[in-house]
């Protein structure tokens, strides 16, 4: 190498070795705070195809080429609000054995092997406000197996073997309801503030299973599943104009039929405090639930209720998760939110799970965080955050093309306008210190809680007495009726 | 923040597969092709490792930060620290969730300085009294001085404010991971709080949050009666391996981790080549490496993370165990197998899936619907890890009045027609079919997609194994089901544990005296 050479590399070298600063400080670590953000990527909803048929069902549909596959999604209008106290659970076995039993003319095990050889899934259920069916194929099985699915929502077969299966299996979840701490406080909860007699607070016991018929199962399928009720979703590799005619021949032969009129009784409650007990000796930590009943979806407040829920409990910024947690590491979990239904009042529930000795303050400082919203207003620095977390996160609401077609087709069923959303961004923008605190003036009431305590007695000795006299709960499951008259041969 | 008993079936994923369900006429490199378009990878030159997934469905991207490190790397005495450090990860660093960190320091190392003399002391054979609580007294005081610097869940309260959603962590046997997804736009966000968190560690709330894992452990093993015979279960079933320690620790090892422990832990095990980090979503790759070696290339490389290196010995007879407890029986029994680099992992995933995924399989049409003696029975490869030797389960939840013994003598003579060679081709052809299928259902999630993706090339040294191991399955014969069933899941290499109702078993024991 020659000095020339020499020179001429260095010549080179130098901006090269500028150049090379230079891009380190045009990309220094910047602070959280210091960063610009491009502007987001825009993302385009994509369009709903909406259609009905004679029979009135309605169909609603998205394309999505994704993934190889189609998904049926039929939403009925029926639930356990329909059914009698006396035959509680009858809508959950429905479910289960218009699978189960498959159809008048392809048996179970031929069902099951059918689908499980293509990977094809079908599944149906039935829910308290509504029931559902799925199928999850193949876009290439489609075709042949959507005859298939009619043919299970239009023919189940019922046979009464696999009902017995099904109210056995009933019987046994019953008979272990009591194993799980969390499951005993959410239904004696809910019993509580519904009342146990009522359709929203009943159990479904050894008798109720028992009392229900083939005839039964029949009867609730056949109003139920008919065009009148159905809505169905359709998602999936296919092409709009392919797909309606197919749609169209599978679903016609289903008959119109009524359609329903799901009835919600009016929740007959007052506002009284209370403490109530549970004693489950195999548990080092009480399970705690306090609240009072809530209210409806449509309540022309329900945005400023919503920015109060995050305050309260939104994430890791909420109060109690910062107060009762973090600072005074009193619980791992710990919740609480007022709750809107759409079909009849939600309830408003905080919860908290911590070491039995440490019950009452748990509860002291739960409650007081909920008197603190409304004996406060909260800074306009609290309002902006949280806020600025709904906002910020409102991309996740639409994050596939799947959740735009469910969100759409849920708020139809609910009865809400398909732009209640963008409406409740707008109000929630306009949310102001002041509407937070009168909400929670409005709508909470501390002074008037049912606490609910989950947990072993002998651990938590009398920390309960500070709230009001104890009423205990008895969890007894009450026994089968043939065991009952065996018992009284004996 | 929560722990994940990992349950890995062997089921593997891939993107945009037409081809996915073809059993044997499309070989999975082709698969992989298409799919290797959309993923990019880099080394950084202190050994942390990016893998960048492009999706852009949505103008959203999801982060994972996998750290090769779970419950089974932990030091005697000190069971639980891999979960609790996972806890102080969200505490900030020195700038976030502090208004004055030297402050703050020192007030830290002062509490944990004595709280290490109250530790001793309390070990003591004839502990003195009257020092443990002066010990006490003087570590609430520091407690209480530090936290006066505190912004309380600072780090957290950013991230959600900017629009993060799904924040939290997870701590397995095998590893620890961190998450949340964000706007795309903000990929940089990530990247300055992710650095500045593992650059800069603190130890902030330390035993205030030992309080919140406390109630962790009583919520999810102490007060649960299946948490409860898990966690026998695996101290039963191991020997020497650390697979047989709970990962969210024992209580007393809780109490005897202190700050330094924690440090230490984290000194010797967060190498950057402990970590692969996925970000999958509508983000682009050239400006993911660009922000990759801003933020992380000045982490020192350091020594790399200690091995384990205890093998699990060769069991020399059954164990058997029984609690006695309030709830309603239960039924768990598992078999020593390898671990997922083995070449019977793969007869081992589809044995689990042939004789319990599904309304056609065995048990299920045997226990579930035939006899009806079990109201759920599963049975799979891959607990409590899978990157040591594993176990394979069969659980069961049996019907209301059903004797244990029934649930049990079933399953071995269903386990006893596979060993003498009884499934069929057909079967076995429906459980490949059928893993292909989870697997592609599986795929719609950036946050699926990451920690899949970065846990795979963690632990088994490349993200494709995802795709080859479907080629693994295809590979599988009935006679290596047949081969597998007779090595591992024999008498002497098991573990039986079970719930019995107390209640019962008193009202038995009763009637018993009575004759």
């Amino acid at each position: 190498m020659n000095d020339w050479d020499k020179i001429v590399k260095k010549l080179v070298l130098i901006p090269l070795v500028f150049l090379l600063v230079s891009v380190q400080l045009l990309d220094a670590q910047k602070r959280w705070d210091e960063i610009e953000y491009p502007p987001l990527n825009s993302f385009e909803k994509p369009d709903i195809e909406i259609f009905q048929l004679e029979n009135g069902i309605t169909f609603y549909l998205v394309e999505d080429d994704e993934l190889p596959l189609i998904n049926l999604r039929v939403l009925v209008r029926t639930g356990g609000v329909l059914v009698p106290n006396e035959k509680a659970g009858l809508q959950s076995i429905v479910g289960t054995v218009m699978r189960t039993g498959g159809t008048t003319s392809i048996d179970s095990d031929e069902l099951n092997e059918m689908l499980e050889n293509r990977a094809a899934q079908m599944e149906t259920g039935i829910g308290f406000t509504s029931g559902s069916a799925t199928m999850n194929v193949l876009s290439e099985d489609f075709e042949d197996l959507l005859p298939v699915f009619v043919d299970l929502l239009k023919n189940p077969a019922f046979p009464q073997e696999k009902i017995d299966l099904a109210k056995t299996q009933q019987k046994s979840s019953i008979s272990r309801r009591n194993d799980n701490q969390s499951s005993v406080a959410n239904r004696e909860f809910r019993r509580l503030i519904y009342g146990p007699d009522t359709v929203y607070g009943r159990n479904v016991e050894y008798s109720t299973i028992d009392n229900i018929t083939r005839n039964d199962l029949s009867a609730f399928h056949s109003q139920s599943f008919v065009g009148q009720n159905l809505i169905i979703g359709v998602i999936g590799d296919f092409k709009m104009n392919e797909i309606k005619p197919k749609l169209d021949a599978a679903f016609s032969p289903i008959t119109s039929g009524e359609k329903l009129e799901l009835e919600f009784p009016e929740v007959d409650y007052s506002f009284e405090s209370s403490i109530n007990f549970v004693d489950k000796r195999d548990v080092n930590q009480s399970y705690i639930l306090l609240g009072h009943i809530g209210g409806m979806r449509e309540n022309p407040d329900y945005a400023k209720l919503q920015v109060m829920n995050r305050v309260l409990s939104g994430g890791f910024s909420g109060r109690l998760f910062q107060v009762v947690r973090s600072e005074k590491g009193l619980a791992y979990s710990v919740f609480g939110s007022y709750g809107s239904n759409n079909f009849f009042p939600g309830t408003f529930t905080a919860g908290v799970m911590t070491q039995s000795s440490t019950t009452a303050e748990a509860i002291t400082a739960v409650k007081h965080e909920i008197e603190r919203l409304q004996q406060e207003s909260i800074s306009q620095e609290e309002l902006e955050n949280t806020i600025d977390r709904f906002l910020n996160s409102l991309v996740f609401e639409y994050d596939s093309r799947a959740s735009v077609l469910n969100e759409r087709i849920s708020y139809d069923y609910a009865g809400l306008d398909p732009d209640a959303f963008d409406k409740l961004v707008e109000e929630i923008q306009a949310v102001t210190v002041e509407d937070v605190q009168e909400v929670a003036q409005k709508y909470l009431r501390p002074d008037a809680l049912k606490i609910l305590v989950v947990g072993n007695g002998s651990e938590i000795g009398d920390q309960l007495l500070q709230f009001g006299e104890v009423n205990e709960i008895d969890i007894t499951i009450p026994e089968f009726a043939e065991d009952e008259a065996a018992l009284i041969g004996e | 923040m929560f722990i994940k008993q990992q349950v890995n079936r062997g089921i593997s994923f891939s993107i945009f597969l037409l081809f996915l369900f073809l059993i044997s006429s499309v070989s999975w490199a082709q698969n992989l092709e298409a799919f290797e378009e959309r993923v990019t990878e880099f080394t950084l030159e202190n050994g942390l490792h990016f893998i960048i997934v492009e999706r852009d469905i949505a103008p959203v991207a999801s982060f994972m930060t996998f750290v090769n490190v779970g419950s089974a790397n932990e030091p005697v005495n000190h069971t639980g620290i891999a979960h609790i450090f996972e806890h102080m990860v969200f505490k900030g660093s020195k700038t976030i969730g502090t208004t004055d960190w030297e402050s703050e320091k020192e007030a830290i190392e002062k509490m944990d300085k004595v709280y290490r003399a109250w530790l001793e002391e309390k070990y003591n054979p004839n502990p003195d009294q009257e020092k443990l609580d002066r010990l006490w007294e003087e570590f609430e005081n520091y407690q209480e001085q530090a936290s006066q610097y505190v912004i309380n869940n600072e780090f957290s309260q950013i991230v959600e404010r900017e629009g993060g959603v799904g924040l939290n962590a997870f701590t397995s046997a095998d590893g620890t991971g961190y998450f949340y997804s964000l706007p795309q736009n903000k990929a940089e966000l990530w990247f300055s709080l992710e650095s500045d968190r593992f650059k800069n560690p603190v130890f902030r709330e330390f035993y205030r949050e030992k309080e919140v894992i406390f109630e962790e452990r009583r919520m999810r093993t102490d007060s649960s009666p299946v948490g409860r015979l898990v966690e026998e279960f695996i101290s039963v079933a191991y020997s020497a391996h650390p697979y047989r320690n709970p990962i969210i620790g024992w209580p007393s090892d809780i109490t005897a981790t202190t700050i330094q422990d924690t440090r230490e832990f984290f000194e010797t095990y967060y190498a950057p080549s402990s970590f692969t980090i996925a970000i999958a979503g509508d983000v682009d790759p050239d400006r993911m490496k660009e922000l990759a070696e801003t933020y992380f290339a000045d982490l020192p490389a350091g020594e790399p993370a200690p091995k384990v290196k205890t093998i699990e010995p060769e069991q020399r007879g059954e164990r058997r165990f029984v609690i006695e407890d309030d709830s309603q029986p239960f039924f768990l029994a598992g078999y020593h197998t390898v671990n997922q680099m083995h070449p019977d992992w793969a007869p081992l995933q589809l044995l689990g899936s042939i004789i319990s995924d599904g309304r056609t399989s065995r048990l299920y049409r045997r226990l579930v619907q035939d006899e009806q003696l079990a109201l759920d029975v599963a049975a799979f490869n891959g607990f409590p890890g899978t990157k040591y030797s594993s176990m394979f389960l069969t659980l069961a939840v049996p019907n209301r009045g059903v004797p244990l013994e029934d649930i049990e003598n079933t399953i071995n003579e269903e386990i006893q027609k596979v060993k003498a060679g009884e499934i069929s081709r057909e079967e076995l052809d429906r459980a490949i079919t059928n893993a292909r299928a989870d697997l592609v259902r599986s795929l719609n999630s950036n946050m699926g997609l990451a920690l899949r993706l970065a846990e795979t090339h963690a632990q088994q040294g490349d993200w494709r194994r995802i795709f080859t191991f479907l080629d693994d399955l295809q590979e599988v014969t009935l006679e290596d089901l047949e081969r597998v069933a007779n090595t591992y899941l024999v008498k002497q290499n098991r573990t039986v544990g079970k719930i019995v109702n107390r209640q019962e078993t008193e009202e038995v024991a009763a009637s018993e005296d009575n004759l």
